[in-house]
This record gives structure tokens, C-alpha cells and sequence, in this order.
């Protein structure tokens, strides 16, 4: 029972032409598409295009405008602006304030991240490339662990703040605090620190951190910043303050209660302590925990890419399964593991939301000394600024956004090089 | 090869009428398909083939891939329903030529042409040629079996959805009529909604036919439409295809010369990027003129 | 001496069995540690929510119930209101905006790099996306503050003769996460498209087929699952977004669904109490680990659904 061949149209010269759709307008419509297609493309250049302008424009632009004089001078102006903005710390004023702090809180964070994230994420690739169980049982553990790796790269950074900063800064709401902490290592001196009439640092040393005000006495030995012993001019209210500068150096004023008095903590640079608080070490080991998947994913990646044929040569020749990864896999992966270990580098560089909630919200002077240092990293600087209700430091935003931008770039031109390379020597 | 066909299945066959300009529809119901000896098809149609009017005019045509010359000053008529095949060595150009006749080298980026390809009265290869319609008119079947990752339905019916404004019932008799054209229908007249990626590699070399005939064309291109198919099925698309030349003009590549011998009235032998020779089938197989097309030949067929 | 260098033979054999032993248990440490991470994750969060919901003042109806956000107010737990349904709507409104922005816009645009992009283009345009795609957060957001929301005032005051954007607003945040997610969805979306095989586009144009036909009718629906699985990650990704939205969308919780009105985000209410100065064991910083609770349930159903997705449609060829 076939169809009648009159109920085909397609036989039908006819009904055919009743029917046929105008190729004319198909093709229109079309051609309409596709140019559709090539402006809702170029529309993410433009936007790259107004997001880049607008920066360069305003982190650059406040700056030139502020420079005098001739084109030669404004010139030199405006390179000396850049380098105050490189070297100096924020500061209230927006004119005066720089990135230099948050760029070395950016440097030790990251080479923290880096150096934990990268070898553990690298072992993890290998150990889940290179080392597949034969065993059901161990075959469904290792699904399970490549599932969960790709679950943790999606995890929200925010997330792994909350998790870093219940781990590494408040230990588990552990009893101490950063200044009174539970354990610690590395202290060179505990001091009494006063700040003398010359305007200089004056430290006693005292025996703990929790031990009693010191008792200044006329004539002892202090030390000033630079651990240089002095002898201390204690002189009473209302006593006239020399005028040699030397002396004045050294004299502090006895009012009631004794001159004002802070604790100063020397700390070495390998000092640690439990809690962590706030510090370095908290905030890289938190980025380790963001950037950790991505490690592993690229490096993945990377040792897959390693032809099977090689591996098995390797085999043949009696290798072990580990001489196969150290003689053959690794060297043959190592520039796809390497880029990798770069992207994710600039991704632990740009990230602020984990950092934010370790580091809180405030003004850190000085690159950070050791693990245990409170610091900021660029991202966060360029958040505090943003957010600051004051245009003037809406510009600065811009030019700390410049200067991480050319930092990100450096680190992906280098891991686009290296890609670069490794194909070549792929053909 | 195939020329010791179990006795069975040839005298099975046996009693069907010889494939000719003439013959009757055939019964196809898929179980029992028409098998029959080799070199006994190539008796018949060394008597029976009579060429109809050129359908496709080629002449001093050159095909390159960017710099490569893939084509070199091809001459050739195609003589309207009837069956061409173009044979030669891997990589000699007959896929080149193929795709040029519907313009698919369009497509590839690198490609060039020049020359005269003309079909009936159209000039395939003006600029402003409207390739939809040409490529509606001229049908091409590939030679790995591509379904698209829809329904057997949705693959006949969509070259019909995109050209005509059929309604569901005119589309569900031509997707009948297609699968029944091509030998498949009984075979899936009860699954038309399940993927087309669920049947066999021969089923779906005959779907993608179905598909090719139901917008359809005048002529019907297929660049080793058999390759990846087993014997059987191999068989069942040359009856088809002798079927088919009864209405469409068939223009088939391969590399079996018995398929060529078997199934075809004309064939054209390339030999790197040159025509070495064309004519009536029997005649290049029984009486080549050119040494070289001999050699071929005789070399495949041992 | 045959004999002893047997015995030779036989220890490094041990010695190399050991080190192999060593070797492989460090790297199964390794890998051991990301399962230790996601145990962590779970029983942090979730235990600290546990013990946020023990609070007697707190319910779980009040919770997911009521529509009042409001954990900073007053000093005692009675003063404060714990709907988290205004984070959730503040959350949801940029993402349906950053979606809504990126994914058709991600998907023509994949349709441009993978179908039409003659290849000089292409080798202009993905980098572009690349770059696009590394620039960090907070780089948007401060676009988003300094020119989205300008900008947005621009075109209200034309239309409506009067700014209608507010300083903060979930708009300009929506925009700026859409032009986040745009090179995400993009990127994801080609390598579906270019993963459907060149065949299949053959044999639609052999049917006559004009591009648009061969791009929307074919490789579109043959990619459709990783489609869909570019979007659900884009969506997990939006829906953890945070310094875009706490410099750009605000920390006013509001129950709204105007562009033009300042919102906090799920995420932004975390920032906003890890950052600040809130007391560390307060009940509005428990509420923190809850939020982020629902936050990485959230995430985690997506990106999983995503990724089963992307896996199985990769079997499809
Ligand atoms: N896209 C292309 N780009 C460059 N060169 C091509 C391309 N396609 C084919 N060629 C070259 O053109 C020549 C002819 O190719 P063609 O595919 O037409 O050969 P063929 O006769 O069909 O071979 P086969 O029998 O193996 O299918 C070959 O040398 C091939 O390398
Ligand atoms: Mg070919």
C-alpha cells in the first residue's frame, strides 16, 4: 500500500510552485543574519574597546591634566606621578596615595598560593591521569574525585572566603586572637615602644606580651628603631624641651600615667603563630583553595594531551608507572602544565572576593614582612578606592587598574609564548 | 568478490526482469531484496543502455585548492537519467568534480574553479548563481552516511520544510513516498519518530537518498554512496540507484570497478586531475581506448 | 658473582617498589585533598547554618518565609529580621539581567566564531574574548559604577526627562556581570558548535539550505545540550559573583525587581559582614554561613546539572 503518487506534491509541477518558499527572500534573510552575526560579535570589541578607554582615560587622564608647564616637563610630570603612584602607600589624601603596599601584599599572597596550589594541583593531575585504578571499586573513587574537582571549580571564590577565613584566620574560632595568640614562633623582642620628642622611636624591652607597663627612669638604656642603644632624657611637665637635636632625640616628657605607650611585637620573617588571623599566610593558603581546581583542571588537560603511544613505549621499555610520568609524561607536558599554572596565577591576581573577606576592609601602610603580616592586595586596593564616596579616588581606582591590567598581561602574554612554543615543537 | 554470490540467493533473483529503460516498477519490500550476478548485469546493460540527451555539459573546466590543481581541463557530457560513474585512483579529483556540479566546494574556503559547467541551460558557475535552488535542483549524497541527529521523519522532511510551505499531511505522504523510493520504508515505517542515529549504516546511506530525493531533484550526486556499507546493503542502494535513473540523472563515484560496470550506462575515468576517458560503460570496460584506462581497469578487476 | 649481583638486582628492585609506594601515596594525598576540601566546605557551612537555625529566636519559616532582611539592625537577635528572600531576589534580578544580556548575545556570537568568522577575523575576535574573559572582577565593577550607571542615567533621562538610576543599582551590576559571563558563554557555546561534525552541515547545504538554515536548524539544535550546559554555568558563575555586585548593586536589601534600584546579593551580604566589622560570634554572623549555604547549594546543583549535561552530550558523537 504505497501512496498514491498524485498526494506527493513534489510530483506535482503545480502544487509545487503553490508551495515553494521564495528563495530570493531565504537568502535575504540570510545574508541579514549573518551581518546580524558579524555586528552582535564586533559588539564585544566594542565593549573590550569602552572598558579599556574608559580606564586608560581616567587613570591616566586626572594625572596629565595635574602636571604643568611645558610638553617636556608635563611629560616628566606625568612619568613621576606614575612612579610616586608605584612606590608610595594610600594615603587619605588621593593625590599623595599610592599602590606600593597592595602590590607586595599581591606578591606574597600569591607566591604562597603558588607555592602550595601548583605542586599539589599538579600531583593531583597526575595522579588522576597517569594513575587510573583497574579495580571497579577504585575506578568509581577516582569518577568521584574527578566529579568533585570539577564541582570545586565551581564553587563561587566567596565561598572558599568563608572557608578560609573559619579555617586559617580564626582557626575554628580558636581562643586566641592575632594579638594574643595561642602559639607562636619566631620573635625577636618584645618592647615598649614611646615616640620621643625628636619625633623618633624609643623601645624598652620588656619580657612578654602580657608583662607590665615599663618604668622609665632618667638616664637608661633605650633603643631606637634602628636597635642603636641610647641613653633616655626623662624630663618633667613643664620642663623646657632642648633644642640639640640629639638630646631631643632621646627625651621624652614623664606625664602622669608615663608618656603615651604602645607594644611593639619584633618579629622575624619566618614568624608564625596560631591563629593566623588576618594575615598573609590566610589569605594565599584561601586563594590555594580557589585556584586549586583550575590548577588541576589545566594540568588535566595538559598530560592528556601527551600521546598514549609514548606512554607505552615508555612501558614496553620496563619502565615503572612513575618512571613513565618523570621520563616521558612530565617533560612532554610540562609547557601545557606550566601555562596552565600561568592563567591561573593571573585568575589568583585579579581575585578580590576571597581576599576581602580575609583581609577585611582596611589601610595597610607597608608591604607586609612576614606570613603573619596583615596586608591588601591590588584587587582590594582598587575595591577601597572604588568604593570611596570621594571622586578624586574613582581616578586612583583607574590607575591601580591600569597597573594590574599590565601586570595580567604580562603573565598572559608569557603563558601565550610558552603555548606558543609547545606547539611548534608539537609539528 | 561479489562475483561468487552463494548460488542461492542468484537464482533467487533470477526470475526479475532485466534492468531496463523499460521495467516495471519493482516490488521492494526490504526482506528480499534483488540480487543478481555481476557479469550477468553486465551483459544486459551492454545491450540495453541507449543515452538519453545531455543533462550536464562540462568543458575546459579547472578546479584548484588554493595553489594545488586538483582539476585539469575536464571535458565531459552527462547524459540525462542514466547512471554516470566517475572512477579512478584515491585522490584523483572525482570527488572535486562532484562537488562542483552543486556548488558544495563553495563551502570550502580555499577552493577555485574556472571553466564551463552548465547543466541543461543554466551556467552552474556564474557568480550570481542562486546556489539554494541549485543545490535544491541538484541532490548529493555523501559517502559516510551523515543523518542529522533528528527523527527518520525530520530527516526526509527537512530539505521539503526549507523550500515549500507543505502541510503536515502533503509532508508525511512525501516522506512515505521518499522512504518507499529508497527501500526503507518497511523497514522503519514504525519508528519514523525514533533518531535516525539508531539505525544501521546501510539504513541510513538510504535515508540520506530519501532525504536527496524528497526536495525533489533533477540529479542526484553520490560520492561513493556504498563505501561504508556491507555487501548486502551495497546491493540494495545500486537497485535503488537503477531504479532512481529512471527519473533523475545519476552521477556516482567509486572505486569498485563492478559497481561502476554494474550499476552505471556511462562512465568517465580521471586520472590526477586529468579526464583520461568517458563513454558508454560497456565501451570503456569492454573496449577502453586509452591504454591507461586499461591498465586500471584490468588492474582492479584482475 | 652472578649470584651477588642478583641479590643487587632484586634490592633496587624493592628499593624502586618503595619509592613507587611513597610516590603514588603522596599523589594519592594529593588528591585526596580536594575530596578533604569539599568535605570541609560542607561541614562548615552547613554545620555553622545548623547552629544558626538552633538560635531560638531563628526559625527556618522565618528564614525561607519571610520577606524582611534585616541582621544589621538593633543589637539584640529579637530587633533583627532573617528572611533571606530579599538576597535571593537581589541575586536573582542580576542574574536574570546578566543572562538575559549574555546568553543570546554569547550565542550569536558563537554562532559568528564557529560558522562565519572568515579566519582573519577570527584570529582578532578570540583573543579579544580572551582578554575579555581574564579581566578581574573588580575591574567591572568599578565600570559598572563609574560608566554602566552613568550611562544608564543618559538613556533614562532621555526617555523619561529625569535620572531614574540610583548611585547603586541592580542594572548597571546586571550589565557588568553579563559582559563577565558573555565570553564564558561564548567560549563554551563555539566548542559545542564546532564539536557537531562538519558532515552534518554538509549535507544541509546539499539540501540547499541558506547558512541561517544550515546555523539554526542543524548545528544549533545538534549542539543544544551544550548549549544549555554553557548556560547553567554561566548561571552558577552569575550567581557567585561578588565584587561587581558589591561595588555596583549596593548593600540595601531590597525585595525588588526595578533595575533601577540599589540591591544586595546573597554574595554582597557575605562580603558586607566578613568584611565589616561585625562581631565574630554574633548571631548576624552566623546567618553569614546560611546564606552561603544556599549559595553553594545553589552553585553546586548547577554546575553539576551542567556538567552531567556536557558529558553526556559528549558521548553523543
Ligand atoms: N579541501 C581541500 N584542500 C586542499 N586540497 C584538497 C582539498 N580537498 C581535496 N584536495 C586535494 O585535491 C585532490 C583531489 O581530491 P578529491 O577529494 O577530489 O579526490 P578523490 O578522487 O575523491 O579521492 P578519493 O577516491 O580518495 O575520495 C587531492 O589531491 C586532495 O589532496
Ligand atoms: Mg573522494
Amino acid at each position: 500500500m504505497s501512496v498514491p503518487l498524485e498526494r506527493v506534491f513534489i510530483l506535482n509541477a503545480e502544487r509545487r510552485r503553490e508551495l515553494s518558499r521564495s528563495a530570493a527572500n531565504r537568502r535575504r534573510f540570510s545574508v541579514a543574519f549573518v551581518v546580524f552575526c558579524s555586528i552582535v560579535a564586533a559588539l564585544s570589541l566594542i565593549v573590550l574597546g569602552t572598558l579599556l578607554y574608559d580606564i586608560f582615560a581616567q587613570g591616566t587622564g586626572y594625572i596629565w591634566r595635574s602636571s604643568e608647564g611645558s610638553f617636556g616637563e608635563r611629560v616628566s610630570a606625568f612619568f613621576g606621578t606614575w612612579s610616586h603612584f608605584l612606590s608610595s602607600p594610600p594615603r587619605q589624601t588621593a593625590s599623595e596615595a599610592g599602590i606600593f603596599p597592595s602590590m607586595f601584599g599581591t606578591i606574597w599572597v600569591c607566591a604562597v598560593c603558588g607555592l602550595v596550589a601548583l605542586p599539589l594541583g599538579v600531583a593531583t593531575a597526575i595522579y588522576l591521569e597517569e594513575f587510573k585504578p583497574k579495580q571497579t571499586w577504585l575506578r568509581r573513587v577516582h569518577g568521584f574525585v574527578q566529579l568533585n574537582i570539577t564541582n570545586l571549580a565551581g564553587v563561587p571564590s566567596v565561598v572558599y572566603g568563608i572557608i578560609g577565613m573559619t579555617i586559617f584566620v580564626s582557626m575554628f574560632q580558636s581562643p586566641g586572637s592575632s594579638q594574643t595568640p595561642v602559639l607562636e614562633f619566631g620573635i625577636n623582642g618584645i618592647y615598649d615602644q614611646y615616640e620621643s620628642k625628636g619625633l623618633r622611636m624609643l623601645r624598652v624591652p620588656v619580657d612578654s606580651r602580657d608583662a607590665p607597663d615599663t618604668q622609665l627612669v632618667d638616664g637608661m638604656t633605650v633603643y631606637d628603631g634602628q636597635g642603636k642603644a641610647l641613653e633616655l632624657n626623662l624630663i618633667p611637665v613643664g620642663a623646657p624641651i632642648p633644642q640639640d637635636e640629639e638630646l631631643k632625640r632621646r627625651t621624652l616628657v614623664n606625664v602622669a600615667g608615663g608618656p603615651a605607650r604602645s607594644r611593639y611585637i619584633d618579629e622575624a620573617w619566618y614568624y608564625v603563630r596560631i591563629p593566623f588571623g588576618r594575615s598573609v599566610l590566610a589569605g594565599g593558603l584561601t586563594l590555594m583553595l580557589v585556584v586549586l581546581p583550575i590548577v588541576i583542571i589545566s594540568a588535566q588537560e595538559a598530560i592528556r594531551a601527551v600521546p598514549q603511544a609514548l606512554r607505552e613505549a615508555a612501558l614496553g621499555m620496563g619502565c615503572t608507572p612513575w618512571q613513565v610520568v618523570r621520563k616521558v609524561t612530565l617533560p612532554a607536558s610540562i609547557p601545557g602544565i606550566m601555562t596552565g599554572n600561568i592563567l591561573a596565577m593571573s585568575r589568583a591576581i585579579g581575585e578580590a572576593a576571597p581576599i576581602l573577606m580575609i583581609a577585611g576592609v582596611v589601610y595597610i601602610k607597608s608591604a607586609p614582612g612576614n606570613l603573619m603580616d596583615s596586608f591588601t592586595v591590588m584587587p582590594l586596593q582598587i575595591y577601597n578606592w572604588a568604593s570611596d564616596s570621594h571622586r578624586e579616588f574613582h581616578d586612583l581606582a583607574a590607575s591601580g587598574i591600569i597597573v594590574l591590567l599590565a601586570i595580567l598581561l604580562f603573565f598572559n602574554a608569557s603563558a601565550v609564548i610558552i603555548r606558543q612554543k609547545f606547539q611548534k615543537n608539537l609539528g | 568478490m561479489m562475483t561468487d554470490q552463494p548460488a542461492k540467493t542468484a537464482s533467487a533473483s533470477a526470475g526479475t526482469p532485466a534492468r531496463a529503460k523499460s521495467f516495471n516498477a519493482t516490488k521492494h519490500n526490504g526482506e528480499t531484496p534483488i540480487i543478481r550476478q555481476s557479469a550477468e548485469v553486465f551483459a544486459e546493460r551492454a545491450q540495453n543502455t541507449q543515452l538519453g540527451e545531455t543533462a550536464i555539459t562540462i568543458s575546459n573546466f579547472d578546479a584548484r585548492y588554493g595553489e594545488f590543481q586538483a582539476l585539469k581541463n575536464i571535458n565531459l557530457e552527462i547524459p540525462e537519467k542514466s547512471v554516470t560513474a566517475f572512477i579512478g585512483p584515491s585522490g584523483c579529483g572525482k570527488t572535486t568534480l562532484l562537488r562542483w556540479i552543486n556548488r558544495m566546494n563553495d563551502i570550502v574556503p580555499e577552493a577555485r574553479c574556472s571553466g564551463k559547467l552548465t547543466i541543461r541551460e543554466l551556467d552552474v558557475l556564474q557568480p550570481r548563481l542562486d546556489v539554494v535552488e541549485l543545490r535544491r535542483r541538484v541532490g548529493i549524497v555523501f559517502q559516510k552516511p551523515n543523518p542529522f541527529p533528528k527523527s527518520i521523519f525530520e530527516n526526509v522532511a527537512f530539505g521539503p520544510r526549507l523550500h515549500y510551505k507543505a502541510s503536515r499531511s502533503e509532508l508525511a505522504d512525501l516522506v512515505e513516498w521518499a522512504l518507499r523510493k529508497s527501500a526503507l520504508w518497511d523497514e522503519v515505517k514504525d519508528r519514523l519518530k525514533q533518531s535516525a542515529l539508531g539505525l544501521s549504516g546501510g539504513q541510513q546511506q538510504r535515508l540520506c537518498i530519501a532525504r536527496a530525493i524528497a526536495v525533489g531533484p533533477e540529479v542526484l550526486l553520490m560520492d561513493e554512496p556504498c563505501s561504508a556499507l556491507d555487501p548486502r546493503s551495497t546491493l540494495a542502494v545500486e537497485d535503488l540507484i537503477a531504479e532512481l535513473s529512471k527519473e533523475y540523472t545519476i552521477v556516482i563515484v567509486t572505486h569498485n570497478m563492478q559497481q561502476a560496470a554494474r550499476a552505471s550506462d556511462s562512465t568517465a575515468y580521471l586520472y590526477e586531475g586529468e579526464l583520461i576517458e568517458s563513454g558508454p560503460t560497456h565501451q570503456v570496460f569492454t573496449n577502453p581506448q586509452n591504454p591507461e584506462t586499461e591498465r586500471y581497469i584490468t588492474g582492479r578487476l584482475g | 658473582m652472578a649470584s651477588a649481583s642478583e641479590s643487587l638486582n632484586v634490592r633496587n628492585r624493592s628499593l624502586q617498589g618503595l619509592q613507587e609506594f611513597w610516590i603514588k601515596g603522596l599523589l594519592w594525598l594529593s588528591a585526596g585533598f580536594s575530596i578533604a576540601i569539599t568535605v570541609v566546605i560542607i561541614v562548615i557551612l552547613f554545620g555553622e547554618a545548623i547552629r544558626f537555625f538552633a538560635d531560638d529566636s531563628i526559625t527556618f519559616a522565618e528564614f525561607f518565609g519571610s520577606t524582611k532582611w534585616t541582621p544589621t539592625v538593633g543589637t539584640t537577635a529579637e530587633s533583627k529580621s532573617f528572611g533571606v528572600w530579599p538576597l535571593v531576589c537581589g541575586t536573582l534580578v542580576v542574574t536574570v539581567i546578566a543572562i538575559g544580556i549574555a546568553l543570546p548575545l554569547g550565542i550569536v556570537t558563537a554562532i559568528f566564531l564557529s560558522e562565519y568568522a572568515p579566519r582573519k577575523v577570527r584570529a582578532f575576535l578570540k583573543p579579544a574574548l580572551e582578554i575579555l574573559a581574564g579581566v578581574p572582577t573588580v575591574v567591572y565593577g568599578f565600570f559598572a559604577l563609574t560608566f554602566i550607571t552613568p550611562q544608564l542615567n543618559w538613556v533614562h533621562q532621555l526617555f523619561f526627562g529625569e535620572e531614574g538610576f540610583a548611585a547603586f543599582n541592580s542594572g548597571a551590576a546586571g550589565i557588568a556581570v553579563g559582559i563577565l559571563c558573555l565570553p564564558i558563554i561564548t567560549s563554551l557555546t563555539e566548542d559545542a558548535l564546532r564539536a557537531v561534525p562538519r558532515s552534518l552541515r554538509e549535507a544541509a547545504y546539499g539540501l540547499g539550505s541558506t547558512r541561517f538554515e544550515v546555523a539554526t536548524r542543524v548545528v544549533v539544535p545538534a549542539a543544544l545540550s551544550g548549549i544549555v550546559s554553557a548556560a547553567l554555568l554561566a548561571i552558577a558563575r552569575t550567581i557567585g559573583e561578588t565584587m561587581i555586585v558589591a561595588l555596583a548593586a549596593g548593600s540595601t536589601p531590597n525585595l525588588t525587581v526595578d533595575p533601577r534600584d540599589g540591591v544586595q546579593t546573597m554574595t554582597g551580604f557575605m562580603v558586607q559582614i566578613a568584611g565589616g566589622d561585625f562581631s565574630n560570634f554574633g548571631i548576624e554572623y552566623l546567618s553569614m554561613y546560611a546564606v552561603a549555604a544556599v549559595l553553594f547549594a545553589m552553585t553546586f546543583g548547577l554546575t553539576l546539572l551542567g556538567h552531567r549535561i556536557r558529558v553526556r552530550f559528549r558521548e553523543a558523537y
